[in-house]
């Protein structure tokens, strides 16, 4: 059902706060389970259709801010979250991994997670993947992968199309290419939760909880209007930053918000003789996994706008892109970062200040995947790339793709992200973690979160998946507790 | 003298700067510098009262340089305010010409994203 009034909602059994993929797996787990469950969500309730992929106008519709946000460092690192019923489902490519086996081991040492392994987190996946069929390209790749791959065969690394959260139609572009739309929340995990009899209420911000006797307070504004929900259990899924930022709103400080991190990605453009983009070039899920940077390599946005923007800084110009767009691909570097942030909620203001400091790991990374990603390019027959660095701007041979610096300049301006997590991480080792294994925030009962913030670092690959099985994990061990 | 007035001024410059020899056709300054001002008031709010506050020095550092306001200067004196700022040794000035240029790129393109 969706909410239309809030004012006319009584109590409920549990109140989810973000309708991401945390927030929608574990609605749609707990209501098809029978409880009461209702799904607040900040931003608006739009079809996956309203506006087009990846343009201007999703930007405004669907991300928070219009997708300009700064994490407040040197450099200041852009970064972009959505903000409407299905999270960053909704705008998102869709790339498809589990976490990582050593990263699995990691977290479950370090920080002390219980009963937690690639074993144990098995029918978490699983379950994930049924509903949602996590898809490579049926048959030929975008010209953009294929020369990804190319370039990575003569360089001698792996690459391989990663599968996406997405439904491939029958139809194929002009370049033999399966057209696919994404399978986000609103596609599938939101449809099964109100088809469980859950309540929807979009457009809603929670400002801040307090424990009630038993039960907890929610205060929020909908629309214009103050409003006030009464739950007897809450699990927070509002995202990397705004979960510690509305626990510390709430006054509990635990852990929260002071371990961010994020996966930051550098981007460079390749051009190549004959024509390699066009209209319609479908989203090019090809990754290389750059064991000597610790990176990931794979392929960018190329719209004239993004290639343009891609080209600030370079000789070549945004007016390069304009004039070449059909020979320009832009590509990306993206490091697995290190927990160097932090998200402060301040008082008066709505949104937290967010922080991140760029290490000299990370530097060094971004730096050595720039340079292998180049010397991939080179190989797979690229006239030239655009570096966007001030020591080799372009490169136009291997050997200028050798010279390239082994770091990013700490002042560098292009650093941004789309990947923000591990701000109240889970686990019993107290002096570190938010929450305990099962997303249980400390020393509270009735309140946890499930989402993105409590991965205990960067898994270094996309995180979705990751995400989606956990909270599956946690809202199971709800329902058993 | 409004805050819409210099935003188009940004936007001119920009234009002039990196898209007049492009042959595109791009919308009317004004309709961008429109939705430059949508975009900004949606921004975090600790970044969009330093933002304002920036744009309203940049306005005024071209009274240092060239004896004028930002947004009454020509087109060349505009383009050296924005290549101070661009060369900065200060990550701030750099981080703010990359802003606007940035927007005004995905605006003034955005009309066949594909
Ligand atoms: C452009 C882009 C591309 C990406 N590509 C990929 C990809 O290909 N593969 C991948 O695995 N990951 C990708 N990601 C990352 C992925 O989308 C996120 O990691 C994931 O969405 C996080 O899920 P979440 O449920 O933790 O939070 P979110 O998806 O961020 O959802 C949180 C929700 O909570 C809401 N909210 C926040 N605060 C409040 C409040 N106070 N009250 C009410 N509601 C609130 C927000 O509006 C938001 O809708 C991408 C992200 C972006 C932005």
């Amino acid at each position: 059902m969706i909410v239309k009034d809030p004012a006319a909602l009584g109590p409920v059994e549990v109140a989810i706060i973000g309708s991401g993929p945390g927030g929608s797996v574990v609605a749609a787990t707990l209501a098809k389970a029978g409880k009461n469950v209702l799904l607040i969500e900040e931003g608006a309730n739009l079809p996956q259709d309203s506006c087009q992929p990846f343009s201007f106008e999703e930007m405004k519709q669907k991300y928070r801010a219009g997708g300009i946000a700064a994490a407040v460092g040197r450099p200041n690192v852009a970064y972009a979250e959505a903000s409407c019923v299905g999270g960053g489902s909704e705008v998102n490519s869709g790339l498809y991994h589990r976490a990582p086996g050593d990263v699995v081991d990691e977290w479950a040492h370090e920080f002390r997670v219980e009963d937690f392994s690639e074993a144990s987190l098995e029918p978490h996946f699983v379950a994930c993947e049924a509903i949602l069929q996590p898809a490579s390209y049926p048959n030929t790749l975008p010209v953009a992968s294929q020369l990804l791959r190319k370039g990575a065969e003569a360089r001698g690394m792996a690459s391989n199309d990663v599968p996406r959260l997405v439904r491939f139609s029958d139809e194929v572009d002009e370049q033999g290419v399966t057209r696919s739309t994404r399978f986000s929340m609103t596609e599938s995990f939101i449809p099964e939760f109100l088809a469980a009899d859950g309540k929807l209420l979009s457009d809603t911000r929670v400002q801040r909880l307090r424990k009630q006797g038993h039960n907890w307070q929610i205060s929020a504004r909908w629309r214009n209007h103050k409003v006030k929900i009464d739950a007897e259990n809450i699990f927070i899924c509002a995202g990397a930053i705004h979960s510690p930022a509305l626990l510390q709103r709430s006054g509990i400080r635990l852990n929260a918000g002071q371990t961010l991190s994020l996966q930051p990605m550098v981007k460079l453009t390749a051009e190549f003789a004959e024509p390699v983009n066009y209209p319609g070039m479908g989203i090019a899920g090809e990754q290389i996994r750059d064991l000597n940077s610790d990176c990931s390599l794979g392929c960018a946005i190329s719209s004239r706008a993004h290639l343009a923007i891609n080209l600030l800084g370079t000789d070549a110009g945004p007016a390069h892109a304009v004039r070449r767009q059909s020979h320009l691909i832009s590509y990306y570097v993206m490091a697995r970062g290190c927990t160097d942030g932090s998200v402060r909620a301040l008082p008066g203001f709505d949104d937290p200040l967010v922080s991140y400091r760029l290490s000299q790991r990370e530097l060094g990374n971004l730096g050595r995947g720039l340079k292998a990603l180049a010397g991939v390019l080179i190989a797979a027959g690229a006239s030239c790339v655009y570096t966007g660095l001030q020591k080799q701007p372009v490169v136009e041979n291997p050997g200028q793709a050798e010279q390239m610096p082994d770091s990013l300049e700490p002042g560098a301006d292009s650093v941004m992200t789309i990947h923000l997590m591990a701000s109240c991480p889970m686990g019993e080792a107290r002096n570190r973690t938010a929450v305990d294994s099962w997303g249980k925030v400390h020393g509270q009962s009735g309140l946890y979160l499930a989402d993105v913030s409590t991965l205990c670092s960067s898994p270094g690959v996309n995180p979705q998946g990751t995400i989606m099985a956990l909270a599956r994990r946690n809202s199971e061990h709800f329902l058993r507790a | 003298m409004s805050y819409q007035n210099i935003i188009i001024a940004i936007s001119d410059a920009f234009q002039c700067e990196h898209l007049q020899d492009a042959g595109v056709a791009v919308p009317a300054n004004d309709t961008i510098a429109a939705e430059i001002i949508g975009a900004q008031r949606s921004m975090p709010d600790y970044l969009r009262l330093p933002m304002y506050l920036m744009t309203w020095y940049f306005d005024m550092s071209g009274l240092v340089r060239s004896g004028r306001r930002f947004q009454s200067l020509d087109q060349e004196q505009k383009l050296g305010c924005i290549n101070a700022w661009r060369n900065s040794r200060i990550g701030t000035l750099r981080s703010f010409v990359r802003f606007y240029e940035s927007l005004f790129l995905l605006i003034a393109l955005q009309e066949d994203i594909h």
